[in-house]
């Protein structure tokens, strides 16, 4: 009896750790296809502010002592901050609200969220012109109402760049957050009623806490993903709200500096991860 | 602390009636539990007290206020969901703490009370713990501290223990007893689970399909059920079918008269008698009154077994034995009981009247 004991407690877990390598080894090839063409050349090219042409920090130096691009960078972070809080203060309402339609009418609701994927980004992009441009739809309103006296300027600004990454990215805080807040369960809801909370107290108690990591991870992601815009800031900045993606445009097409534009690229890369780190740590949280 | 009367309430969802014009009274300090199979309508008459649904019509009075109009905020009632309901993002001291902090108590007094709702149900020490790091039985010790903290009028149970495995079941329904005695609250308790039902409570009130069946003592209504349905739906019951003769009752499609007290019903009339296993006896021989069946197969439970039966004309019986040793399949048995254990259900005409006799009893004064 005690030899068996210790025999099959060693040999329990092999069968188990012998499948899990044997399904992970069907993904081996790809991985190493990943790795080949994708990754070894990114690496390499982001390896090129420190070797190039020869091993150095000059061009790390360069970017910290250049007040244009920090400001850029600044800028960027900036901007990625207001639409992240944008989405934000549009996102939890919409989402809430969404949630307390019957099903018909929340089909339509998430379908009209869902209409800025289907459209391309250059074409909605443009679309914004038409619509906020000075001679736009909303501009000859205002004038013909007599609302104002002179266009007032919604595109290239701040306020412009705003609208469109806040119009692309809304989706991306919507949809997570409406999934988190569906799944709650009505009773618990149902039982602080019995005991005695107010709509109010339920929703700040028990409700909000409860969609919060939801929420927190959505502001993160619009973050993240304002960080890499191109388009957008290129058309409704009108050159005029540089962001990071569009001065390495300018650093690789026009300078060419590519030991910079790698520099950039790599603390841009860091600071992504570091962020995508903090949010799958706050959607683990939440699951 | 306070009784529950229910008048004439009724819940429609379009033509499904799920409650039927129930009329009812909890008195003060009763346990009164709902029993009935799923569907029946128990959860539904749960949350219209709890004034989670609205009733179609009727009214609700919670310790003689009229509370049909109020929300659940104002009902003053701890209602334990089958699921529990604790908030999962809380602590359980936080989790307790629930319906005080939302009445605004002070600090210090919440901590106390906290404290003491804790202790109650045997739970001090883990106050840091989240739900999710509970077992079953003590999140549902946290949900009745939580219901009861803030001193409800009245406990409404839904399927308390439906989620306990079986061993701690009956741990929990002792100390839920004891806990309900102690406070002196008025409790009303809804299950499917007969066990739990003839237990816990000081009255039944056994529903099927929305309608009442039955009201009474746990004892009363499973010796002297109302209808085949009761008798059916609380543990075994043995029908007999037949015609009242002098002495007994004669089977249907049989020569056989089986023992049973006619209780000033006419000769020749249609009868069904109710026997329970437990009391049923297996005679030496044939005796007056006694049915032959052939003993076909034991079901063994451990502490009893159950022997199962079948007369010559089909009719399927089920005796309990003790420890027995059982006899070999196909051999007959000779089943005795005394008269006085026959019950005889009351037949339709007489089942109105004493539907009517019950409705009449229920309605409040
Ligand atoms: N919101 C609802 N809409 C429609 N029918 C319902 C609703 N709630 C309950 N019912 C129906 O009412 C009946 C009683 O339900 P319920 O009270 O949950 O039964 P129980 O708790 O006894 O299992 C069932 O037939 C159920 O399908
Ligand atoms: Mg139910």
């Amino acid at each position: 009896m005690s030899a068996t004991v210790p025999a099959l407690g060693l040999a329990a877990p092999r069968p188990a750790a012998r499948r899990r390598l044997g399904a992970g080894a069907y993904a081996l090839p790809l991985l190493a296809v990943m790795l080949v063409a994708f990754n070894l050349p990114i690496l390499a090219m982001l390896a090129q502010s420190f070797l190039s042409p020869e091993p150095t920090v000059a061009h790390w130096a360069e970017l910290v002592q250049t007040p244009l691009y920090l400001r850029v960078l600044g800028n960027t972070f900036w901007l990625a901050a207001i639409t992240a809080g944008v989405c934000g203060l549009l996102g939890y309402p919409l989402a809430f609200w969404i949630r307390t339609l019957s099903g018909r009418a929340q089909l339509v609701a998430l379908t009209l969220v869902l209409m800025p994927f289907w459209i391309s980004v250059l074409v909605r992009t443009y679309a914004w012109i038409v619509v906020l441009g000075n001679g736009g739809m909303v501009n000859r309103s205002l004038l013909g109402l007599g609302l104002a006296e002179a266009p007032v300027s919604f595109l290239y600004n701040t306020l412009g760049v705003t609208i469109g990454t806040t119009n692309v990215l809304l989706p991306f805080l919507v949809l997570p957050l409406l999934a988190a807040m569906m799944k709650l369960d009505e009773r618990l809801f149902q039982a602080a009623a019995t005991l005695g909370a107010s709509q109010r107290a339920i929703f700040w108690r028990v409700f909000f806490p409860l969609t919060l990591p939801a929420f927190a991870a959505g502001i993160l992601l619009v973050f993240i993903l304002t960080l890499g815009f191109y388009v957008t800031p290129a058309i409704l900045g009108g050159g005029r709200v540089p962001m990071i993606a569009n001065m390495l445009d300018v650093l690789i097409n026009l300078m060419p500096r590519w030991e910079l534009a790698a520099a950039i690229s790599t603390l841009l890369l860091v600071a992504t991860l570091g962020l995508f780190a903090l949010y799958r740590a706050i959607g683990a949280r939440g699951a | 602390m306070g009784d529950i009367v229910f008048d004439g309430i009724e819940k429609r969802y379009g033509a499904l009636v799920a409650v039927e014009r129930l009329s009812a009274r909890v008195e003060q300090g009763e346990f009164l539990t709902i029993l009935g199979p799923s569907g029946s309508g128990k959860t539904t008459v749960l949350s219209m007290v709890a004034g989670l649904t609205a009733p179609s019509a009727g009214r609700i009075h919670i310790a003689g206020r009229d509370v049909t109009d109020l929300p659940p905020q104002e009902r003053r009632i701890g209602l334990v969901f089958q699921s529990y309901a604790l908030f999962p993002h809380l602590d359980v001291f936080r989790n307790v703490a629930f319906p005080l902090a939302v009445r605004g108590v002070p600090r210090e007094e919440m901590s106390r009370r906290v404290a003491a709702a804790l202790a109650r149900v045997r739970l001090t020490g883990l106050e840091k713990r989240r739900p999710a790091q509970l077992s079953g039985g003590q999140q549902q010790r946290v949900a009745l501290a939580r219901a009861l903290v803030f001193e409800p009028d009245i406990l409404l149970l839904d399927e308390p223990l439906g989620a306990l495995d079986r061993k701690l079941r009956e741990e929990v329904q002792v100390e839920l007893k004891s806990l309900q005695r102690e406070l002196g609250i008025t409790t009303l308790l809804v299950t499917h689970d007969q066990e739990e039902a003839l237990s816990l409570s000081d009255r039944l009130l056994v529903l099927n399909e929305g309608a009442v069946q039955q009201v009474g003592a746990p004892d009363a209504v499973y010796r002297r059920p109302a209808s085949r349905f009761v008798a059916e739906f609380l543990g075994i019951a043995n029908l007999l079918q037949g015609r009242l003769v002098r002495g007994g009752l004669r089977l249907e499609g049989s020569e056989a008269v089986v023992a049973c007290d006619a209780a000033g019903r006419p000769e020749g009339a249609l009868a069904t008698a109710v026997i329970r296993p437990e009391q049923i006896r297996i005679a030496a021989g044939p005796v007056p009154g006694s049915l032959p069946a052939q003993f076909r197969q034991a079901v063994y439970l451990g502490h009893l077994q159950r022997w199962h039966l079948e007369t010559a004309q089909g009719l399927r019986l089920i005796a309990q034995a003790g420890a027995a040793i059982p006899p070999q399949p196909g051999e007959v048995l000779h089943l005795a009981w005394d008269p006085g254990d026959a019950w005889l259900l009351p037949e339709p005409g007489l089942a109105a009247s004493a539907a009517a006799a019950t409705r009449a009893a229920l309605l409040p004064a």
